[in-house]
């Protein structure tokens, strides 16, 4: 069955087809999204609040998107807002929490210290720049106080125990990512968030504290049930599985006026609920829809898929550099994604973006695209790798459609490569 | 014959000198709102918790026994028979002695501070770092202070002697002040 693979076989003037091993950066779309995004381009044009024809067309495929994503995750389709993106879910979903204090403590009593005064976020060091660049602003312009937890370097994500010590009375947002971009490590999400709803029990007179997970990397890999997790808030992001650049906040049971609150950054023409106004990007709506649907169908076999050859991989690696290669964030007290490989080249004393620029075919990165790719990562520095191996570290995540002959050629290719720096210096 | 030089410290405050400063170290760093914990907790809140059942047991031989001896707030010595293994806060407890253990020997406050006599004190193993904290807020700390629910006894502490202090700080709130148990 030959299936449209364009972006794997890019031929350049008949040489070696590019490999794409930066999934975790971003996704190529489905031919089904694709499909999905030009029909509602062509047939869904019209103002989703327009009462005639054309706008009740928009309006189901946007009702018919809603509840696709709800259904991938477990929810009701009352409870998805589309957004422009997981930048822009995550810095709605903390604002959210910076109004919720200030609503909840507005008339609490006098004589709270300094501290007191600011809600309180605790989250981790490995968060993505969504999350933790909007924390340091806030605490920058003494809008809130935050908690940085630092992962463990024994597990690689944080451990519960540290998120709970971390708790003050005035904390009102615990936010922590499913899944790290850099080394695919899953965090305890749900064993914290357990925690918390009972410390939230038992403190009852005070505000209960707020939870959100990003869960960017982990959706259309593992499969992510926001019951199971036992979330208030998470974020998705379309372009990481196989869906368009737009994204959905997920709030529990929102609007009933018991759960979660969620406070609107923008305010306009009322779509969304009031929640996110702004005329619906139909199309692309359509589009996370569609991809949604097809995780929901299909995440056994993208998980069990993606997990054969990232494995295959790392054993192949295994088996051509031995003891020169190293995997970052492989340990056994936890888990990644599936698709995942953080592997460091000793050989060469180069950085991994170097390593890189000499393959021929395979098309990686060292980190979070929106990193520099020059110095080591912050996040494997935290996680307690050196720095001369974090220097190094190269992030292969493979995808739906990469092959066991793709993850040969790879191979084969950052050996070139290697070879090609080594005998350079020599 | 020269007299000796004189050391600028003398050998117990050069060790709490050494002590404090390396708690400054791993203090919090608070960067305007911003905390990094570095704190790793290697026991968890809710690990198993003793309640001195092993301490009422007498010695099984004359091997394991291990005699100290409690000087009360009001100087009267006090010898005990312990063995190999005992903590001394539920040994004190098992012979009515008036060492408070308020949060259960979990490290969470500073009731059941002792005085160790000078020559044992060596032979205990280095606090660690959350007992150093609750011995931070302890009245009338000295340089032999530690917490009576973090010694263990050993054939090598023979002999010790734990001193009570005068006073012990309990955090409770509502100024509920405890019977000696």
């Amino acid at each position: 069955m030959n299936k449209n693979k364009s972006h794997m076989d890019s031929e350049l003037n008949g040489k070696a087809k590019s490999l794409y091993l930066d999934n975790n950066a971003t996704t190529p779309l489905e031919p089904d999204v694709i499909n999905a995004i030009t029909s509602a381009l062509s047939k869904a044009w019209g103002n989703p609040s327009s009462s005639h024809s054309e706008g009740v067309e928009a309006k189901t495929v946007i009702q018919e998107s809603r509840q696709n994503v709800a259904e991938m995750l477990g929810a009701k389709s009352s409870d998805v807002i589309f957004t422009s993106g997981g930048t822009e879910g995550n810095n709605m979903i903390l604002h959210t929490g910076v109004k919720y204090f200030h609503s909840e403590r507005g008339l609490s009593h006098g004589g709270l210290t300094d501290k007191e005064h600011l809600p309180h976020f605790i989250t981790s060091n490995l968060e993505h720049d969504a999350v933790k660049l909007v924390l340091e602003h806030f605490a920058e312009e003494g809008i809130a106080g935050v908690t940085f937890v630092p992962a463990s370097p024994k597990t690689g994500h944080v451990m519960v125990d540290d998120v709970i010590a971390a708790i003050r009375p005035s904390t009102c947002m615990i936010s922590v990512m499913l899944a790290n971009n850099e080394t695919g490590i899953i965090q305890p999400v749900k064993e914290i968030f357990e925690r918390v709803r009972q410390i939230n029990a038992s403190r009852k007179p005070m505000p209960k504290i707020l939870l959100h997970t990003d869960a960017a990397q982990a959706i259309g890999k593992i499969s992510v049930n926001v019951q199971d997790l036992g979330t208030d808030y998470l974020t998705v992001v379309g372009h990481k599985f196989y869906g368009p650049r737009i994204g959905v906040i997920y709030v529990r049971d929102l609007g009933s006026g018991k759960e979660a609150p969620l406070h609107p950054m923008f305010y306009g023409g009322g779509q969304e609920r009031h929640y996110r106004p702004g005329t619906e990007n139909t199309a692309m709506i359509a589009g996370l829809g569609r991809a949604a649907k097809l995780v929901t169908e299909n995440i056994d076999k993208y998980t069990r898929h993606m997990e054969k050859v990232r494995d295959y991989l790392e054993e192949k690696l295994k088996m051509e550099f031995g003891e020169d290669v190293c995997f970052n964030g492989k340990f056994d007290k936890s888990q990644r994604i599936p698709n995942t490989c953080n592997v460091s080249f000793l050989t060469v004393d180069c950085s991994g973006f170097l390593v890189l620029s000499m393959c021929k075919q395979v098309q990686a990165s060292i980190g979070a695209a929106c990193h520099s790719q020059s110095r080591p990562s912050p996040i494997l520095l935290a996680l307690g790798i050196e720095e001369t191996v974090a220097k190094r570290a190269i992030r292969l995540s493979v995808g739906r459609e990469t092959t066991q002959e793709d993850i040969d050629c790879a191979v084969n290719d950052l050996k070139q490569a290697l070879d090609g720096i080594k005998n350079d210096k020599s | 014959m020269a007299a000796p030089l004189q050391r600028l410290l003398c050998k117990h405050c050069t060790k709490l000198v050494k002590r404090t400063f390396d708690r400054e170290k791993l203090r919090h760093r608070d960067v305007k709102n911003i905390t990094y914990s570095m704190k790793r907790y290697f026991k968890t809140a809710t690990g198993a918790l003793y309640h001195g059942e092993y301490e009422m047991q007498d010695p099984k031989s004359p091997d394991e026994v291990v005699n100290i001896t409690f000087i009360d707030k009001s100087g009267t010595q006090i010898p005990i028979k312990g063995k190999i293994g005992d903590n001394v806060l539920y040994l004190a407890h098992r012979y009515g002695i008036e060492l408070e253990g308020a949060c259960e020997a979990s490290l969470a406050c500073s009731t059941c501070h002792v005085y160790v006599k000078d020559e044992y004190l060596d032979k205990l193993p280095e606090p660690e770092e959350e007992e150093d904290d609750m011995l931070d807020l302890a009245h009338f700390l000295k340089e032999n202070s530690r917490l009576g629910c973090q010694i263990i006894l050993t054939k090598e502490l023979e002999g010790m002697e734990l001193t009570l202090p005068k006073a012990t700080r309990n955090f409770y709130v509502d100024g509920h002040v405890p019977q000696p148990h």
